[in-house]
């Protein structure tokens, strides 16, 4: 799989990007020297807890789009599985659409792979529960309920 | 969800296609996107009333102004769509009455400056009359004093739209403080092998038949090019936008990744 993760950092505007599970384990990554890798699980974390809510609010979308001055963090979300790419502010958004869709498609043809993240308990949902959340995203889910 | 109503924006205005969902109580959502893709935008009509409006970090009444003026691009509405969010509150018949007057004004504009690339620069003459400036205005006056400009460059260096600095700029021109120059030349960009096109279709008739050539043709129109002007570097929002028209998903992910290759050998 690290040949996907490859392609996907070959696209113009791409510096990094790592795949994940919905309890945070990182899988595949390939962050470069000097990225601190527990702030990404954090971040991670954060991303599966935003598509959660989103669930909540029937929104189909599994396309998160962070823009900043310096660049950009796109979240790709499966359903018990996801991908982070750290990317630059004019990255080819249809490139890079179409290079991660192929690599999903092989991950999802991939038995081991599919055999790693079944046995992962923990879901969406499960990042809702107000033991796992900070005070203000608790305040937000309550409103979407 | 699908679309009952696409089409081009080179031959419709976006205030035209709003009027006619406005008249007729519609739900939905109009969706916009630039020739090139990385540009989109979204209105939502609820019973006829515009409610939201998103265009790249803008919400609300300002993304709403930047979209009825586009007049390239795509757009598709989709009935149905709805939202939770609320971020016009003007009653929408006051909402497209200014937003006529605008694209009148920016068609004034547009004449004037018919291409961002145009370089602007200082007369040194005394204005015709008084002109009021604002902090931004003088800001565009003083960037202009020792260099020549265009509406794309000034809109780099002030981080500010290129449409407010086409209208700052159209107002100091006729006050005759700023002339315009020469047209920066436009990069060529490297276009497709047309065989290539041929490539794709023929992929495309596999997976959905007949009507490929067709689609083909439709989204390379939606990006405003033909198959001889195509560029390369819009080639995988072309495919994106190929993919969209199939809508078997194994078959789309198929296609997907065809062309992957296809465009790796490019």
């Amino acid at each position: 799989m690290k040949d996907k993760l490859a392609e996907i950092n070959s696209v113009a505007g791409v510096k990094s990007s790592f795949f994940y599970l919905n309890d945070g384990e990182i899988v595949f990554q390939s962050l470069p020297p000097g990225f601190d890798q527990d702030t990404f699980v954090e971040i991670a974390k954060d991303f599966v807890q935003m598509a959660a809510i989103c669930d909540r609010l029937q929104s189909v979308s599994n396309e998160y789009d962070l823009k900043y001055d310096s660049g950009r963090i796109i979240a790709f979300t499966q359903h018990n599985y996801n991908l982070i790419v750290l990317c630059d502010v004019n990255v080819s958004l249809a490139m890079l659409r179409l290079t991660i869709n192929v690599a999903i498609a092989d991950l999802e043809a991939d038995k081991k792979f599919q055999k790693r993240v079944a046995k992962v308990e923990t879901t969406r949902r499960s990042f809702l529960v107000r033991s796992n959340m900070d005070p203000d995203s608790w305040t937000l889910t309550e409103i979407v309920n | 969800m699908s679309s009952v109503l696409t089409g081009n924006l080179a031959y419709v205005e976006v205030i035209d296609i709003l009027k006619l969902l406005a008249s007729g109580d519609k739900d939905g959502k109009l969706l916009l996107q630039k020739e090139d893709a990385r540009e989109n935008g979204e209105i939502y009509l609820a019973g006829g009333r515009v409610v939201h409006a998103v265009c790249d970090n803008y919400l609300g009444e300002t993304a709403f102004r930047d979209l009825v003026l586009w007049q390239s691009g795509k757009f598709a509405f989709e009935p149905g769509s709805t939202t939770t969010q609320k971020t016009i509150e003007k009653d929408t018949g006051q909402l497209l009455s200014e937003s006529t007057a605008l694209f009148q004004s920016w068609q004034k504009i547009h004449h004037l400056i018919p291409s961002f690339r145009i370089k602007f620069k200082q007369t040194g003459q005394e204005p015709h009359g008084s002109i009021k400036l604002k902090g931004n205005d003088w800001e565009i006056l003083n960037a202009l004093s020792d260099a020549e400009l265009s509406v794309t460059e000034l809109s780099q260096k002030m981080n500010m739209r290129e449409m407010d600095i086409a209208a700052i700029l159209y107002t100091l021109v006729e006050a005759g403080v700023v002339e315009s120059g020469a047209e920066t030349k436009p990069i060529r960009k490297e276009v497709v092998d047309e065989k290539f096109f041929k490539t794709v279709e023929n992929e495309l008739i596999q997976l959905i038949g007949p009507v490929a050539s067709i689609i083909v043709d439709d989204v390379i129109e939606g990006f405003g090019e033909s198959r001889s002007t195509f560029p390369k570097d819009k080639v995988a929002a072309l495919v994106e936008g190929i993919s969209n028209e199939i809508y078997d998903p194994a078959k789309q992910v198929s296609f997907q990744k065809f062309m992957f290759k296809q465009i790796k050998s490019l």
